[in-house]
């Protein structure tokens, strides 16, 4: 599957865009590699993983964006958090969903929403809802069912990727913008432990189904985000290494995002370095050391996560200062790229 | 900025707070070299720390026992310390198991509630229990020993409001009217379905019941007849420990790293503290991206680098390197400065302390102490 791909290069020039046909023509900046490869690309299920502030959410927005550019309908869910995708395009993103742009759709899950729905859909009747769960008496104890709210939010995400329409799905893709990794994980794998431990009834078989989706490797790929800083790699590496040895889904690919340019890999800095002493000129010397070393640790990151034997696709940093939707098109550019138009720009 | 020095000086009690992965511990383990600096016994209470971190502070993931960094050893590692430094990781769920086995009527009861299901969910998944737990144990280790400081690294929470409201919520959910009714008789007599089948006209029980299976109700009803009596003490408890966290014994210092998602969670936090009339400390960025200053002159540079002795024109392509470097290292501390400016302006009144961000990760006390002097710039 991964075996074709060749080992991206972090490029040392600012290489021309490449554009798909339809890609909107205000994408512009680097193509670092190729993107999510073809065959996984195709999958319904995307969820977007990683450590708080690697910019997970502009990666499935940018996911989102690639897909729905490629004539496929696209949903795109926030778990429970802060709305991140609604500023980007220009609108808000709450509970229910939301055309945002032709072909994608927007959702941001919050439990109260999800329970309620689930609910209606275990229930059936809408006054019978009432009448139980907006009950204070019965709400309280609907706390201690153990992770009911995760499991609503799961099963909210299940729910649509099984909808129909007509005869084919409803939504051809589902990106799932996951929370933060030890909440992500758990969201995962929620519906396994539940039908694990249930007893048999309405909720073992949910929670089944929802585990079998989850568990497919023709439908579900998870992608994890890391930057190129330390921390965030090894957290990277734990979170792919928890996602393989408990098998809670199946990998799709790293994603190295803000890779910085590259100013200075494969010169020497022998000379630099020892101008760091320099009254003057001493700070400039160590900006470009230090600047230097960001881009040794980006190749040395993509090196690791290459390690764990899925395919690497990297992104690089955002040259603008606030992140917007251009940004967020050339993030779509650049991971829904293939190899062959990779190469042959290069 | 004097006041976080102040605020060390004075309080018993100092928590640090903010999102996952912000440099939390590693600010809360600064403070704690501060404080010894300052001649107070202080203890670094820990829930997750990093492993090299850890194990700078002689740590070990396997333990929650206290460990004291001596003076001398401190001084070794060129902290100008003058009190002794003790840490400690807590375990949080061998927290909630001890305070069970304190509070429980008896040693019997008290397995019984650690062997329920609904107790092992509480203590260790329900939203707030870490949180709770936390609290707990800094009330116990500030008033049961004779440190002069506590330094509590709160845990990561996915939303800030959950430590605040920890307390309150752990004892709303045992203690409402809705258990109270529902276990008192009837639960004891075994009729606890019944009279819950009554409240939702006789459908809760029913859906309940398909949802979860008819085992859930009855170790609910179990855990709720047993932990019904610790409700006293915990209650007490409780109360005590808000008093701690909002009297004047108390500061926090909020910590966030200059991106959007920590950020508008520190702004989201500042807000309920200042609303609940919480003492905000100060208000710390970590990692926040500077750029030199001046203006960068090629010419000199180029000359310079050549006389290093860098041929032409390797010299030439380190000049334009640095040159883009400088615009884009302009950028970055500007896209940091200008996604820090709400909370800044939240700040007012509380010291807002930004830390430069270093080369490389803080992972030894040598570090820790160059942080330190940033968050607490010493008078020489």
């Amino acid at each position: 599957m991964s075996s074709k791909r060749t080992r991206p290069v972090i490029t040392t020039a600012a290489a021309p865009a490449v554009t798909s046909a339809d890609a909107s023509p205000s994408t512009e900046g680097r193509v670092l590699g190729p993107g999510i490869p073809p065959d996984l690309l195709l999958r319904q299920l995307h969820v977007v993983m990683g450590k708080g502030g690697v910019g997970k959410s502009m990666v499935s927005l940018g996911l989102a964006l690639g897909l729905a550019r490629r004539g496929k309908r696209v949903l795109l869910c926030q778990v429970n958090a802060p709305d991140a995708h609604g500023p980007v395009l220009g609108t808000s993103v709450g509970s229910e969903l939301k055309q945002v742009r032709l072909r994608l759709t927007a959702v941001n899950i919050e439990p109260r929403a999800a329970l309620r729905e689930y609910m209606l859909m275990v229930v059936k009747f809408q006054k019978v809802y009432e009448a139980i769960f907006e009950n204070r008496f019965v709400s309280y104890f609907l706390r201690f069912v153990p992770s009911l709210a995760e499991i609503n939010m799961l099963g909210k995400v299940w729910f649509h990727a099984e909808e129909k329409d007509g005869a084919r799905p409803r939504w051809d893709h589902i990106v799932v913008d996951a929370p933060a990794t030890g909440h992500g994980i758990t969201f995962l794998k929620v519906a396994r432990v539940v039908s694990r431990t249930a007893p048999p009834g309405t909720l073992r078989e949910q929670t089944d189904e929802m585990a079998r989706v989850v568990e497919d490797a023709a439908r579900t790929a998870v992608h994890v985000v890391t930057t190129p800083d330390e921390l965030s790699v090894m957290e990277a590496e734990e979170l792919l290494r928890r996602l393989s040895d408990e098998k809670v889904a199946p990998l799709g690919t790293a994603i190295l995002n803000r890779v910085p340019e590259g100013l200075f890999t494969g010169l020497p800095m022998d000379t630099m370095r020892r101008l760091q002493e320099h009254t003057e000129l001493g700070p400039l010397a160590r900006l470009a050391v230090l600047r230097q070393r960001e881009e040794t640790a980006a190749l040395a990151a993509g090196g690791r996560l290459v390690a764990h034997g899925l395919p690497l696709v990297m992104l690089p940093e955002s040259p603008t200062e606030n992140f917007s939707l251009p940004d967020a098109e050339h993030l779509a550019t650049a991971l829904t790229v293939d190899a062959q138009k990779v190469e042959a720009h290069s | 900025m004097t006041e976080l020095r102040h605020q060390l000086a004075h309080r018993r009690v100092v928590c640090t707070v903010g999102s996952g992965g912000v440099g939390k511990t590693t600010c809360a383990a600064a403070l704690g070299l501060v404080a010894s600096a300052m001649g107070r016994k202080a203890l670094v209470l820990t829930i997750d720390p990093a492993k090299r971190l850890a194990s700078a502070m002689g740590l070990s993931a396997l333990s929650s026992e206290e460990r004291v960094l001596d003076v001398e050893m401190l001084r070794a590692h060129g902290v100008d310390a003058k009190a002794p430094l003790a840490v400690r990781m807590l375990d949080l769920k061998a927290s909630w198991d001890d305070m069970v086995r304190r509070l429980a009527p008896n040693p019997r009861q008290a397995e019984v509630i650690l062997a329920n299901r609904f107790y092992t969910y509480m203590s260790t998944e329900l939203a707030g229990a870490q949180e709770y737990i936390a609290c707990e144990a800094l009330y116990t280790l500030s008033y049961e020993r004779d440190y002069d400081l506590v330094i509590l690294d709160t845990p990561p929470t996915a939303h800030a409001l959950d430590f605040l409201d920890a307390p309150s919520r752990i004892l709303s959910i045992l203690d409402n009217d809705a258990v109270k009714w529902a276990s008192k008789p009837a639960l004891a007599a075994g009729r606890f379905s019944l009279r819950i089948l009554d409240v939702a006209g006789g459908q809760a029980m029913k859906a309940i019941e398909k949802i979860t299976g008819m085992e859930t109700l009855k170790e609910l009803s179990e855990f709720l007849v047993l932990f019904e009596q610790m409700f006293d003490p915990i209650r007490q408890r409780t109360a005590a420990v808000q008093t701690l966290l909002g009297g004047k014994e108390t500061s926090f210092v909020l910590v966030a790293s200059p991106e959007r998602g920590p950020l508008n969670q520190a702004l989201f936090f500042l807000e309920r503290l200042r609303e609940w009339h919480l003492g905000v400390g100060a208000v710390v960025v970590n990692r926040v991206r500077h750029a030199p200053h001046g203006e960068l002159d090629a010419e000199m540079l180029r000359s310079a680098l050549l006389t290093a002795g860098s041929p032409t024109d390797v010299a030439e392509k380190l000049v334009d390197g640095t040159e883009r470097a400088l615009v884009e290292a302009r950028r970055r501390a500007r896209q940091d400065l200008r996604a820090m400016a709400p909370l800044r302006k939240a700040a007012h009144g509380a010291a807002f302390i930004e830390i430069p961000r270093f080369g490389d990760e803080v992972h030894d006390i040598r570090g820790l102490w160059q942080l330190a002097r940033h968050l607490v710039p010493f008078e020489e």
